[in-house]
C-alpha cells in the first residue's frame, strides 16, 4: 500500500481518532508501514511525537545462598 | 531448578539442574520439533484442580550475548526497588505530583499518574530505596519501563558517580506496555554491579530521538 492510498482510506474513513481509535485503525489495515507511511499516518491523526511513562522500577538480580551452600557460586 | 538446553535435529541437549545438582542429563538428542532451532514458549505445568494455580518467580533466562551470565547462574534472587525521590534530573512533566510520585507506583496506574516528554535529550532519574540485607553477587539489573511512544525512542539511564550513562535504545509499545532494558555490567567500572554503588546510584529515563 503506497501512501498515497493510505491517505484515500484515512480520510473516507472520517474518523474521530482519539489515540486507541488511531491504534485499532492502524492495526486493522495491516500496513506495510515504512517510516515514510508511519509519519504520514501520525500526522493524519494529528498524535504528538513523545513518550510516556507511568512506572519504572528496577529488578536486580542477585545470587541468593541457600541453606547448607557455599555463598560463592561460580558464573560460567 | 535451572535448565540449559540446545535446540538441534541431531545433537540437542537438555541438562537440568536441582539446587545446583544435575538431575536430567540428556545429548546427542533430537530437541528441535520444527524448521525453527529458537523457542518463543516455556511452559510451567502443575498438576492442580481448576481453581488453583501456581506462583512461580525469581526466573532468568540467558543467552549467549555478552561476557557474562551465559550458563547456569545457580540461586538467583530478584528484587523489585522503586523510586523513592527526585534524582539530579527533571526533564519530563508528570500530569500531577512531583516526577517520581508519577511513575513509582507498584501496580502501574497508566493514564492516572505518568510522566511524559517530545523532546529528545529530556532525561529524568531517581533516587531509589536502599538494597535489603542479604544480598550478594549482582548479576544484572533489569529497567522495567511501563511506556507508550509515538515516533520516540527511549534509554535507561543509570546515574552512577554523578555520570550519567545510557543503556541500549528501545522502542516503546503504542499503548502502555513493559520495555526491559537489561544491563549486566556496571558502566562505571565495566565489572559486575555492587550492591553499594546500586543503593548510591539514580536511574530514570531519557528521551533518544
Amino acid at each position: 500500500m503506497t501512501a498515497e492510498v493510505t491517505q484515500d482510506v484515512i480520510e473516507s474513513l472520517d474518523l474521530d481518532a482519539n489515540t486507541q481509535v488511531t491504534q485499532d485503525t492502524i492495526e486493522s489495515f495491516d500496513l506495510d508501514l515504512n517510516a515514510y507511511v508511519t509519519q504520514y499516518l501520525i500526522e493524519a491523526f494529528d498524535i504528538p511525537a513523545r513518550i510516556q511513562v507511568t512506572q519504572f522500577m528496577l529488578e536486580i538480580f542477585s545470587l541468593e545462598a541457600p541453606i547448607g551452600r557455599s555463598q560463592v557460586i561460580v558464573i560460567g | 531448578m535451572e535448565l540449559k538446553a540446545t535446540i538441534d535435529n541431531a545433537v540437542g541437549s537438555a541438562i537440568v539442574q536441582i539446587d545446583g545438582t544435575i538431575a536430567i542429563n540428556v545429548s546427542g538428542a533430537d530437541t528441535q520439533a520444527t524448521a525453527n532451532s529458537t523457542f518463543n514458549v516455556i511452559g510451567h505445568s502443575t498438576y492442580t484442580v481448576s481453581t488453583q494455580g501456581s506462583y512461580i518467580d525469581d526466573t532468568y533466562f540467558c543467552d549467549l550475548n555478552g561476557s557474562v551470565n551465559n550458563d547456569f547462574l545457580g540461586s538467583v534472587k530478584i528484587h523489585a526497588i522503586f523510586p523513592t525521590g527526585a534524582g539530579a534530573n527533571t526533564d519530563w512533566t508528570p500530569n500531577t505530583g512531583a516526577n517520581y510520585a508519577a511513575v513509582d507506583d507498584a501496580n502501574p496506574d497508566d493514564a492516572t499518574t505518568y510522566i511524559q516528554s517530545d523532546t529528545p535529550g529530556n532525561k529524568d532519574t531517581y533516587v531509589f530505596g536502599n538494597l535489603p540485607a542479604g544480598v550478594w553477587d549482582v548479576l544484572a539489573i533489569q529497567h522495567n519501563i511501563m511506556a507508550q511512544a509515538s515516533a520516540r525512542t527511549i534509554r535507561g539511564l543509570e546515574r552512577v558517580g554523578g555520570v550519567d550513562y545510557e543503556t541500549a535504545t528501545a522502542t516503546p509499545a503504542a499503548t502502555y506496555n513493559e520495555t526491559l532494558i537489561v544491563t549486566e555490567i556496571s558502566p562505571d567500572t565495566a565489572v559486575a554491579w555492587t550492591q553499594a554503588e546500586i543503593d548510591a546510584s539514580e536511574f530514570g529515563v531519557k528521551v533518544q530521538a
